[in-house]
């Protein structure tokens, strides 16, 4: 489909692919939203605009064109995604889609297409918006030239109660002085969650910084190398918990890296010609050291860089209350957007706050109110209904005197006359009935329970 | 008036008026420079010929303190009388108030800190040094810092913060990090608190660090630090010594205290650190210190504190190229050579075709001809004869080497000491003036093993017009101090040498620990099963071994003090479960052990009395049909090992099928098992002797079924 329309950019020479995990690995920590009758999370709306077109935009900006899109193969997840992206997309991201079964982690889906990578890469998750301008990002890795940089962000401020509910907090260990990522674990990992270190890693490195309140962005640049490390480890099937502490601990741990054979995998050109040169004198550092129980010379060719991003939003929409917060920030009073789509019909008498938007060809009547609220495409909204804090997807009835506050109202819903709904999701085509007063619920049909 | 006022803004402190005391805690408190401490204090040995308490006191007066402590307790005489005779003690030279307090009963730094309390000399904040701290720096930062934690106003008020600990930033190998006593800090890097400190001695290997969870509850970030020096200079308040006395077991500052502090629910209290990466700081606390601060003051690192700038008001030293410095009517013989970062002091006569390097001469000592000298602390009045050779080592006061001998690397000689002609001194050979007192006095373990593998150095011939007495390294008063600490801290010493390690098997896994995977709760790190280390299953392999000798012990206790089998049982089972042992390995050695007790001139009695005693011995630790064919396994090899036992291994098989420990079925399993039959010739043959008895017992069963289905 998009290899149709811009056949030209193939031509170009790449210094990075993108690869995107599109609705991957996620658990169902967005259920009901994501469900086969609604959309896959890679489209789900953000302030109207599928979630996957924030990290096309962010390629585009880093000039990268590019990206394996890769999805589930099972469900309509595939069907829609590439409907999306031949149809709905307009940027100029080259975008090549590709089902993976649905067992395989993060590196399995990696290690499937490996043969069509031929330069370093870049592994983002289709969930994550960030303000970062992502050149810093792939300068930082461009300077340093580590085997893998990754980039990490403080979540804001708000955001940190809901986000310690469903999101692990990690260790996190970095270098002081190059920022290097020495250490990564969950943190409750051990058995009392102690942070617990490993000597030679404070010999290696003896001043690194341990953070909680940071969080992985799931953006990765790797080396091209690293995929021969994934093809040749049957064993790497996650990215996040085989292939990056793998990595990160063969920065200085001496066994690992000779158990792994990791060496050989990425000898210097620089020292094999060093050593077949005649006038070089041989001098290995570390047969001074032979001896030493306690110091040695171990200097891993394995560097992990990272980037920690503090000055502006940066989150990932992978639960309800993230999603959300997503939607808030990017209707957020002051952005110069468009509110009210041209095509929607909106009466006089209705109130729609500068902080809401509407969607294309959505009808309100009269008397209806939004505030913080985010209304999708075809929706038609009745008298008196009143909307705070919402998302509504797109094709969604709302009746007369409808209240939704904190809900989300997927496609094809309904909410029937005079329902009530507080801090309640809405699947996709189901039919709230009259009169129906519900809070905190996630109101899904029968079918889908099972 | 205004004044007074604007000083008192500066120091931002209500109490700016009040002295700043100081205290200096002379004494070690262990034997690292032994045999020199017997006879000296160690504040009192010269480093760059210079007493060592002139520099802590310089650096206390460069920053400010005008009330200074020194707490001594072995040779308070020698210090005070040092004290009293020094430019410190003269009325006019400066505002400095000095004053020795005896404390003759401490043994530790926390005993010193709880008689200071008892004498209540301390009346404000206060700097804690040892007597050995070698700084340029200067603390009023580090003091203002201190201060601004109690008052209302300032950013980062902490009421309960009662220490702030001045460290230098240096690097995780910096020399002048004790070896052996090296520490990690973990700091909050936003406000400097210490929410951890571990300290990380190398024998036995520490692994890992754990750092507990709560940390985090109230820092969001905190910074782990390899890479700093503690100089030991703290700025207490004055509730540290009531500290020391409220909790009486405290003994060391860093240790109990700090740790002690840090850890605690109860106390409340925070402590600080200040981080210093522009000055100087550094302690003397073992002779590798010794080696590197000396020459960290050769080089200059320590300017303004140089030779040149003459601390003793009685010394004259010209700088020269090189970093060579020389004292006044010092006679170098035109052949002689000195090369870099030398000092000689005044009167110093040094012979033709002689070559010092890197090292320190003191006052009128004699270096004769071709003497060669390497690294070396020549104290004063040392006499040095012809066709010496001294590598990295010291000599004290009034020495005298004669000719050709040779001091190797690390050694120790105590004043007045004669050594030679024509000898060769080995590493590290400590000699002193006196013998070596039976328990020297902070000794009060009794020596044990610690010693033995020492006992050879005392056969060093020490010359023929030799005087003096070899001394043995004996270690810390710290019963959980592995001696190789202390090793590694010694001048000069190569880390080569420890690998002729004493305990078995030490070296083994010092050298492939660097990278230690070892441990298991790191395994799922490594993706899959087949990259775990061989190196764990070596450590446990060496954790069985061990427990099994402690069980042949424990039996052939048992056999002699003929106990009683529930005895027996029930010290096997402590024994195992302390060693977290398997029942495998149990029977791996009783079993054998048994069959050992029969008396092989009348075996058949003698079996039948030892089995049926201990028979029942193996049932305990026999669970189900797979370990009694286990123990047929062993007992086939074992009997099948020596001849004397080939016929031993029917009875024992029909004894135990007597006593229950094995019944029909585990023995026809045992029969049939492909290992019975390939465990060797004469195992196979004492198999095919079974044949009889595997017969008979098929035949019991027949019958037996056969009854059964009538």
């Amino acid at each position: 489909m998009g290899l149709l329309e811009k056949p030209k950019q193939q031509q170009k020479l790449q210094e990075f692919q993108a690869i995107i995990l599109a609705g991957y690995g996620s658990s169902n920590r967005l259920y009901p939203i994501t469900e086969d009758d609604n959309i896959p999370k890679a489209l789900l709306p953000v302030a109207n605009k599928p979630l996957i077109s924030y990290t096309l935009d962010w390629l585009e900006k880093a000039g990268i064109t590019d990206a394996f899109v890769l999805t589930q193969s099972m469900g309509n997840a595939q069907q829609k995604i590439a409907g999306y992206l031949a149809r709905g997309y307009q940027g100029n991201v080259h975008c090549n889609l590709i089902g993976v079964d649905e067992d395989f982690g993060t590196a399995d889906a990696i290690r499937s297409i490996s043969d069509r990578i031929t330069t370093d890469f870049i592994v983002l998750p289709c969930d994550l918006h960030c303000e970062m301008i992502p050149r810093e990002f792939l300068d930082h890795h461009r300077i340093n030239n580590p085997t893998m940089t990754g980039l990490f962000y403080e979540p804001p401020k708000g955001e940190k109660g809901s986000g310690k509910e469903d999101e692990l907090a990690q260790y996190i260990g970095i270098d002081t002085a190059e920022s290097r990522l020495v250490h990564i674990a969950d943190c409750d990992s051990s058995e009392d969650g102690d942070l617990s270190l490993r000597m030679s890693l404070l010999w290696r490195f003896p001043r690194v910084k341990f953070h909680v309140n940071l969080l992985d962005a799931h953006v990765y640049i790797f080396q091209h190398w690293v995929l021969d490390l994934i093809k040749a480890k049957e064993k790497i099937s996650s990215i996040r918990q085989d292939l990056v502490p793998l990595i990160v601990k063969c920065q200085y741990q001496r066994k690992l890296v000779e158990n792994e054979d990791m060496d050989a995998a990425l000898e210097d050109p620089l020292d094999t010609a060093l050593s077949l040169s005649t006038v070089y004198d041989e001098f290995d550092e570390n047969l001074l050291n032979e001896h030493d129980p306690y110091r040695s010379n171990f200097k891993s060719n394995i560097k992990v860089n990272t980037v920690i991003y503090r000055d502006g939003y940066c989150g990932r929409a992978n639960t309800i209350a993230k999603y959300s917060e997503m939607n808030r920030l990017a209707s957020k009073q002051g952005l110069s957007i468009r509110r009210v789509a041209e095509t929607a019909e909106v009466t006089q008498k209705s109130q729609i706050g500068n902080d809401s938007l509407v969607g294309e060809y959505t009808k309100i009547a009269e008397k209806s109110s939004v505030k913080r609220s985010i209304i999708g495409a075809h929706c038609v909204i009745g008298k008196n209904v009143k909307i705070a804090n919402s998302i509504i997807m797109d094709h969604v009835v709302l009746e007369d005197f409808v209240k939704l506050d904190g809900c989300i109202v997927c496609n094809n819903a309904k909410v029937l006359e005079g329902s009530s709904l507080t801090k309640c999701e809405v699947a996709g085509g189901y039919i709230v009935e009259r009169k129906t007063e519900e809070n905190g619920q996630k109101l899904v049909g029968f079918r889908e329970a099972i | 008036m205004p004044s007074r006022a604007k000083q008192k803004q500066a120091h931002g402190d209500t109490d700016a008026d009040q002295v700043l005391q100081a205290v200096i805690l002379s004494d070690s408190f262990n034997s690292r420079f032994m045999p020199l401490t017997y006879e000296k204090p160690r504040c009192l040995l010269p480093v760059c010929n210079v007493p060592l308490i002139e520099y802590t006191i310089e650096f206390l007066a460069i920053s400010g303190a005008q009330e200074i402590f020194i707490v001594a307790t072995m040779h308070a005489e020698q210090i005070k009388a040092y004290i009293e005779s020094s430019k410190w003690s003269k009325k006019n030279s400066s505002s400095l108030h000095i004053e020795v307090v005896h404390a003759s009963e401490c043994l530790s730094v926390g005993d010193a800190l709880r008689e200071l309390d008892a004498r209540q000399l301390i009346t404000t904040d206060f700097i804690l040094v040892g007597g050995d701290v070698v700084s340029n720096m200067k603390l009023d930062k580090a003091l203002e810092a201190h201060r601004s934690r109690k008052r209302s106003d300032s950013k980062y008020t902490d009421k309960n913060a009662i220490m702030t600990m001045v460290l230098k930033e240096g690097s995780s190998y910096h020399p002048s990090r004790a070896r052996g006593e090296e520490s990690v800090f973990v700091v909050d890097p936003s406000t400097n608190e210490c929410v951890h400190y571990e300290p990380m001695e190398p024998f036995p290997r520490k692994k890992r660090l754990d750092i507990n969870a709560e940390i985090f509850e109230r820092h969001a970030e905190i910074e782990c630090r390899n890479d700093l020096i503690d100089p030991l200079i703290d700025i207490c308040s004055v509730e540290v010594p009531a500290l020391f006395s409220e909790n009486f077991d405290w003994q060391h500052l860093r240790s109990d205290f700090v740790r002690g502090v840090l850890t605690s629910d109860i106390l409340g209290k925070t402590i600080y650190t200040y981080i210093s990466n522009d000055s100087y700081a550094a302690r003397i606390q073992n002779s590798q210190q010794y080696d590197s601060v000396s020459r960290d003051i050769l080089k200059r690192w320590t300017f303004p504190i140089v030779p040149e700038t003459n601390l003793q008001e009685s010394d004259i030293y010209q700088y020269s190229r090189g970093n060579i410095y020389k004292g006044t009517r010092v006679m170098l013989s035109k052949s002689c050579i000195i090369e870099d970062n030398v000092q000689i002091g005044s009167g110093t006569v040094v012979g033709e075709n002689s070559r010092v390097t890197n090292s320190v001469i003191g006052k009128n000592c004699k270096i004769g001809n071709n003497v060669n000298i390497e690294g070396a602390y020549l104290w004063d009045n040392v006499i040095i004869e012809d066709g010496v050779a001294i590598k990295r080592s010291i000599v004290a006061n009034d020495a005298v080497i004669l000719t050709n001998t040779t001091l190797d690397n690390g050694c120790i000689v105590s004043f007045g000491v004669k050594i030679g002609p024509s000898v060769a001194l080995p590493k590290y050979t400590r000699v002193g003036s006196q013998p070596q007192p039976k328990d020297d006095y902070f000794d009060d373990e009794e020596e044990s093993d610690d010693e033995e593998g020492d006992n050879a150095v005392s056969d060093i011939d020490l010359g023929e017009q030799g005087t003096g007495y070899i001394w043995i390294d004996k270690g810390d008063n710290d019963e959980d101090n592995d001696p190789r600490n202390l090793k590694v801290a010694s001048l000069a010493f190569d880390l080569k040498d420890l690998s002729v390690g004493k305990e078995q098997g030490d070296d083994s896994d010092s050298a492939s620990e660097i990278g230690d995977l070892s441990d298991s709760d790191d395994e799922r790190d490594s993706v899959g099963d087949t990259w775990h280390p061989e190196q764990s299953q070596i450590l446990a392999a060496r954790k069985v071994e061990e427990f099994k000798r402690e069980l042949e012990q424990s039996i052939s206790r048992a056999f002699a003090e003929q106990h009683t089998v529930e005895l027996a049982a029930l010290e096997i089972t402590g024994l195992r479960m302390s060693a977290n042992g398997s029942y495998d390995d149990v029977r791996d050695v009783i079993v054998p052990a048994i069959i050992n007790q029969v008396d092989l001139s009348k075996p058949m009695p003698s079996i039948r009395t030892v089995l049926k005693k201990w028979g029942s011995l193996i049932g305990k630790v026999t669970h189900g049909k797979d370990d009694q064919v286990h123990v047929l396994h062993i007992l086939q090899v074992h009997c099948a090992d020596k001849e004397q036992l080939h016929k031993l291994f029917l009875p024992a098989l029909r004894l135990l099928y007597d006593d229950d420990v094995v019944e029909e079925d585990a023995i026809f399993r045992w029969y049939n098992s492909d290992r019975s039959k390939q465990l060797g010739p004469s195992a196979t043959a004492l198999r095919d002797k079974a044949t009889v008895f595997i017969k008979w017992l098929q035949e019991a069963e027949e019958e037996d079924s056969d009854e059964d289905d009538e």
